[in-house]
């Protein structure tokens, strides 16, 4: 492994950290941009064009939003003299905030970065991406929700869910795929950060187990369009069935653990009286639903056209057996133990009145 | 509190954020509207930290650091793209469409 890895998931680590320890927007800005910098050397790794492309373009956009950050803590300076996201009082500066907090997260009037980079990066550094790096941005979303308008967030979700499931229709390439299911997840996680944040939280979790369960099946196939994924069964039929539980429970499919936080989000919107946004997100997770079947449906239910003569190949090519797979997608398929915090979650609702 | 010299300071961040948002030609004029953005805002956290009594000097020189480091960056993805597509131009960064 070269040195300069452990260096960069160091920095990973401790930028994101000190981000959530911290208070001062000034200070939040600091570790954002450097969790960027450290990030670009993992998207530009092997430098082929597409690489360089897209880490051209991911740092683009994320600097852009740093720096909308820190121009909304010095316009909240210069109003109330305040630098501390507590005591954020101002009105340009909460939406600019709020603005740039979705430009890094990836939802919809500015998701346009999200496939492409997803595209030209490899597999496995893609897992951080959608994961480690959204959970700065989504605390910092929590803190501030109490200011932001609830028509922007129900706008910008149900946007989010229909575009990512009508721009993920055609596509060919898992990467791209997986691309518009984060900004579809992502949708998911924002429509309740006003109502119940501890679903917010909830969602996030089972989405960035499913995803890194996902992610890291597809990198160890070395698949990277479905053309490859024809084969999956018979070069590792292990790989294939872990797969398809990841695919079916990011889809949200009931006996997986995708299911839990979409039928509780569902539950807080229909008792808030959002009726109509809970009903457009389901439909627009049909959309969703169809480029995961399709992923399944290539990798395991089909034969591919060039017949093999045994149902598998004669040389391992990638080890079979690895056990952070294996664990991931336990973790992301199980019902039991989301039973469990499904129990924990609704004690906090409030008692109906005797 | 805000004063008229501020209020040229956020004019010009939001001239720059335009720039940045509709340039269509070279990478490098999207990098200086990106160091033109937080030189902005470093100059306008300086005229707050002099005329005001308690303020500090020393968060517009960090600010300045960071985003510095943030520009040699910015230059060194410039030159990879000049090795990898021999232009910097930004519409030959096509090659991940959907």
């Amino acid at each position: 492994m070269p040195l300069s890895q452990p260096i960069i998931l160091t920095t990973l680590t401790a930028t994101t950290l000190v981000f959530l320890l911290s208070t001062h927007l000034v200070l939040m800005w600091a570790a954002l941009e450097l969790s960027t910098l450290a990030i670009l050397p993992l998207i530009a790794n092997k430098s082929h064009p597409r690489a360089i492309e897209a880490s051209t373009k991911y740092f683009l956009m994320q600097a852009m939003a740093s720096t909308l950050i820190i121009f909304s803590g010095a316009l909240n300076y210069e109003m109330t003299g305040s630098y501390q996201i507590a005591e954020l009082t101002d009105l340009t500066s909460m939406i600019v905030l709020t603005l740039a907090l979705f430009i890094k997260v990836g939802l919809v009037p500015f998701h346009f970065w999200v496939p492409e980079v997803l595209q030209g990066m490899p597999t496995a550094p893609a897992i951080f991406l959608l994961t480690w790096q959204k959970l700065g941005p989504l605390v910092m979303l929590f803190l501030i929700s109490h200011l932001i308008s609830l028509k922007l967030i129900f706008m910008v979700a149900v946007l989010s869910s229909l575009i990512a499931g009508w721009m993920g229709l055609n596509q060919t390439q898992v990467r791209k795929l997986m691309a518009f299911s984060s900004i579809a997840q992502m949708a998911w996680i924002i429509v309740i950060i006003k109502y119940a944040p501890s679903l917010t939280i909830l969602t996030f979790y089972i989405y960035s187990t499913t995803v890194s369960a996902t992610l890291l099946t597809l990198d160890k196939m070395s698949t990277t369009s479905t053309k490859h994924l024809i084969t999956s069964f018979s070069k590792s039929p292990t790989a294939a069935t872990l797969l398809t539980l990841s695919l079916l429970s990011l889809s949200g499919l009931p006996p997986l653990a995708g299911f839990l936080p979409k039928w509780l989000t569902v539950n807080q919107l229909v008792s808030e009286k959002a009726t109509w946004i809970a009903l457009l997100m389901l439909m627009a997770s049909l959309l969703s639903l169809f480029f995961y079947l399709r992923l399944w449906y290539n990798s395991s239910s089909t034969l591919p056209p060039n017949t093999t003569n045994t149902t598998r190949l004669w040389r391992k090519l990638t080890p079979q057996s690895n056990l952070t797979i294996n664990l991931l997608v336990l973790a992301a398929t199980t019902l039991l133990l989301s039973a469990t915090l499904m129990k924990a979650i609704t004690k906090q609702e409030t008692p109906k009145a005797k | 509190m805000i004063t008229s010299m501020s209020v040229m300071f956020l004019y010009s961040f939001v001239i720059c954020t335009i720039g940045l948002i509709m340039h269509h030609t070279h990478l490098l004029s999207t990098l200086l509207c990106l160091e033109g953005m937080m030189l902005s805002i470093f100059m306008a956290l300086t005229m707050s930290a002099l005329s005001s009594n308690t303020s500090s000097f020393i968060l517009p020189l960090t600010i300045l650091t960071l985003s510095a480091c943030e520009a040699g960056v910015g230059l060194a993805l410039l030159v990879a793209s000049a090795r990898t597509h021999n232009t910097a131009n930004l519409k030959n960064l096509n090659l991940l469409q959907c």
